[in-house]
């Protein structure tokens, strides 16, 4: 049982990082104008964490994948950034994931945790540099929620179908 | 461990529900915002690393560069449109702070464009 669970997260882990790595490519910047706007797809790893392999797996997942990325591109501002926004919506998750169902789809589920994300991340930015970063809060808070929901409909289409 | 069944039909009106509760309650925490202190900008302060480095005047058009970086900001027409900047991400080219707010941040080369309202200081300069 722990076996599974451990290589279960490990592989959720790796795709996590490859998505990431690989929608770095996509100019999201054309339609969401907004700096450091991302798909958010590796939060799909995370929440697949949660509903198949418990929440350890998705904290685990929510500071490896961050640390990894340290490690493979060097890039400290964006370290943080994605430690404090992946922290704060694990724990949304955490929240929210019994939504689903009964209140609303995982749509509804990831827009709440993108937007968790994205607090978190001005939280930090605010902390580190100034707080004048929440001009940034009202756009960010948008345009996460619409990733969000569209990262919320992907989740939905592959937790109905993969039984694990 | 949670069991997942197919997504029922219902759900969806209240994901969208959410999503609009998101996208009004921010645009009117931001209305909210600039009713209380809407006054008009008149100048920018520039940090660097946390500590100020020059505040410039919104209705003196000039280029303003930030020693010992590629940063530089133009103010023109009474907003400040940031010129260019030597870091790898490159999201602040463009940005801009009008005379209605706004703030421009550059987190690797831990600058800040601040805007100052009227004779109040709103800084939040932190460390």
């Amino acid at each position: 049982m722990k076996i599974k669970k451990l290589s279960l997260t490990a592989l959720l882990l790796s795709f996590s990082l490859v998505v990431s790595i690989l929608e770095g490519f996509i100019p999201v910047q054309s339609f969401i104008p907004l700096p450091g706007v991302k798909l958010g797809l590796a939060n799909i790893s995370v929440m697949a964490a949660l509903v198949y392999a418990g929440r350890a797996s998705a904290f685990a997942i929510a500071v490896l994948r961050p640390l990894i990325m340290l490690l493979l591109f060097g890039n400290p501002a964006s370290f943080i950034l994605s430690l404090s926004g992946g922290l704060l919506a694990t724990v949304c998750a955490i929240i929210t994931v019994r939504m689903y169902n009964r209140v609303c789809s995982f749509v509804g589920i990831s827009a709440l945790c993108a937007v968790a994300h994205s607090i978190g991340q001005l939280a930090a930015a605010g902390i580190i540099l100034s707080f004048s970063v929440l001009w940034y809060l009202p756009a960010l808070v948008i345009g996460s929620s619409l990733t969000g929901a569209l990262t919320g409909l992907i989740m939905n289409y592959i937790f109905t179908r993969v039984k694990l | 461990m949670h069991k997942i069944q197919k997504v029922k039909r219902r759900q969806y009106a209240f994901d969208f529900l959410i999503l609009a509760f998101i996208i009004v309650l921010t645009l009117a925490l931001f209305f909210l915002a600039q009713s209380a202190y809407g006054r008009k900008i008149s100048t920018v302060s520039i940090s660097l690393d946390g500590k100020h480095v020059a505040t410039l005047d919104l209705s003196e058009d000039t280029v303003y560069e930030v020693v010992g970086t590629d940063f530089s900001l133009e103010i023109k027409e009474g907003r400040a449109t940031v010129l260019s900047t030597d870091c790898p991400d490159r999201t602040c080219i463009g940005m801009s702070v009008t005379e209605d707010g706004g703030a421009i941040v550059c987190l690797p080369n831990r600058i800040v464009v601040d805007s100052t309202r009227g004779t109040a200081d709103y800084d939040y300069k932190a460390g």
